[in-house]
């Protein structure tokens, strides 16, 4: 998945009107929260078939690092 | 998982699940538009405190009340039920919504023996909506109401999974790791 098209997904899983782009800092997103946690992973493991760990997850602290778990 | 507990109702948690309840934030996405009242609430438990099969719970993190959980329209020779749950608490691990609706879920098919859930759901609630997608809930087709809430009009849906559904699709999403 581009960049581009990741921002994208996230824009709408975060269902956000406040532009992100990958160095948005997941803590200063209002709607980065348990749903969009999950709506992330499900992201990953529908289409790009990566079970990704919780624990990874909660770790990233950026929309970077989000893309980069889906890079592994 | 194990910081996460469903435990029944006591006495003690009333005055923060009243203030849970009626705080906006939760009132919002409730479909009904009236603030309960202590003498209501009161009411309620002491009807709930009876029940032989507990259906009513206070979610905690690490020994402390953050939310809640409830199954409502009970039908034990149907084996359906319509659970909900809310976090009450806004501080609290980014994690705790996820747990919540996992072990609300898990609760229901596997203690409460469930073959069943629907519950419903403002079709605004977007995000509400993704996550009951993503583990197995399915819209019932033709089934819209309208609420009215604050004055306005508000689209609801009836959404119902099985307990196939729920074993087939509770793994989408790594827990444990």
């Amino acid at each position: 998945m581009t960049k581009e098209k990741f921002i994208e997904k996230m824009a709408d899983i975060l269902d956000t009107e406040d532009k992100i782009g990958m160095d948005s800092i997941l803590v200063d997103i209002e709607e980065w929260d348990s749903l969009s946690l999950v709506s992330f992973m499900a992201l990953a493991n529908v289409e790009c078939k990566k079970k990704l760990s919780l624990t990874d997850v909660k770790q990233a602290k950026s929309i970077n690092d989000l893309y980069t778990l889906l890079q592994k | 998982m194990r910081e996460y507990k469903l435990r029944p109702i006591m006495i003690k948690d009333l005055h923060l699940l009243l203030q849970w309840r009626n705080s906006e934030r939760i009132h919002s996405m409730m479909l009904t538009d009236h603030k309960i009242t202590w003498k209501e609430h009161l009411t309620w438990f002491h009807r709930i405190e009876t029940d032989t099969i507990k259906r009513n719970f206070v979610f905690e993190y690490r020994g402390c009340p953050i939310g809640y959980v409830g199954y409502t329209e009970y039908d034990s020779k149907r084996r359906v039920c319509s659970p909900g749950a809310y976090l009450g608490e806004i501080n609290v691990p980014i994690d705790a919504g996820i747990y919540l609706f996992y072990m609300t879920l898990e609760y229901a098919f596997s203690e409460l023996n469930m073959c069943r859930v629907e519950t419903s759901i403002f079709k605004r609630n977007k995000k509400a909506r993704r996550i009951n997608e993503i583990f197995g809930y399915k819209v019932i087709p033709g089934i819209q109401l309208n609420y009215m809430k604050h004055g306005k009009r508000e689209i609801v849906i009836r959404i119902a999974m099985t307990k196939a559904e729920w074993n087939t699709n509770k793994h989408v999403i790594n827990l444990e790791g």
